[in-house]
């Protein structure tokens, strides 16, 4: 098969989509940063179930907190696009209403990290 | 008239079996699972998201959201939450195993799956501990 491609083309690597294994390699890369991004969620959820408001808004504004919290956000709520994306495309087969599924969703996505992205930011800084 | 016999000859084509035929087996079900957890934590990110949102907006908005959070189907949303997000991490991860080409053999596959079941038990059971000391 490789024969058959252009050198240029195997340097590319985009294949006939032209996006190439993105989708694939995004899905991977951020399941993995989601394995330790959870574990850091498993930690504050034991912590933070036993605040009151002020401590809970002090906990979650120290520094580590809120990086982990942007990062959190960021990592799997595109990891959902890409799943959530993938889900749409192999059961709704009415083009429009594809269409119509693919870009409500990506609009509640990053709808959803740039909130989380500003509340994060609010409670931080 | 020929509509309905070109209709007729259509319909007796032999066709594939479709999927509720098949016994259900602990592949099938997982694979599944890991698909029906993923849609529905979407749901949990977005409670994760309120829950930050409250924090920012204020006390009386955090007030709202604990009174939703610590009610009788808040509570179990959290649990199955908690429960969907241990499943869909331990078996996410015999996904990224199988990505780098191990585990293949159907005997290691059904090992590894119910290794997963165990670890989502285990790991679920664990964190509600940590909330409930």
């Amino acid at each position: 098969m490789s024969e058959y491609v252009t050198a240029l083309k195997k340097v590319r690597g985009l294949g006939s989509a032209k996006t190439g294994v993105h989708h694939w390699v995004a899905q991977r890369f951020t399941a993995i940063t989601n394995i330790i991004l959870t574990l850091w969620l498993f930690c504050i959820l034991g912590h933070i179930t036993d605040m009151d408001y002020n401590q809970a808004y002090a906990y979650m504004g120290r520094p580590f907190n809120a990086i982990c919290g942007l990062l959190f956000i960021v990592s799997t709520f595109y990891h959902a696009k890409l799943g959530l994306q993938t889900v749409i495309e192999d059961y709704i087969h009415c083009k429009y209403i594809k269409m119509a599924s693919l870009i409500v969703m990506n609009a509640i996505v990053y709808g959803a990290i740039i909130a989380g992205f500003f509340w994060i930011l609010k409670i931080s800084l | 008239m020929s509509d309905n016999k070109s209709q007729s000859a259509a319909s007796k084509r032999p066709m594939s079996p479709h999927l509720q035929i098949y016994k259900p087996q602990i592949t099938s079900i997982m694979s599944i699972l890991h698909r029906i957890t993923g849609v529905s934590l979407t749901f949990g990110l977005l409670m994760f998201l309120w829950f930050v949102g409250a924090l920012a907006t204020g006390p009386e908005a955090f007030d709202t959201f604990t009174s939703v959070s610590g009610s009788f189907l808040g509570i179990i949303a959290i649990f199955g939450f908690i429960v969907a997000l241990s499943y869909h991490l331990c078996n996410g991860i015999r996904h990224l195993f199988w990505d780098l080409g191990f585990g293949y053999d159907i005997e290691i596959v059904t090992k590894s799956g119910y290794g997963v079941l165990i670890a989502t038990g285990i790991l679920s059971l664990f964190v509600v501990i940590t909330i409930l000391i």
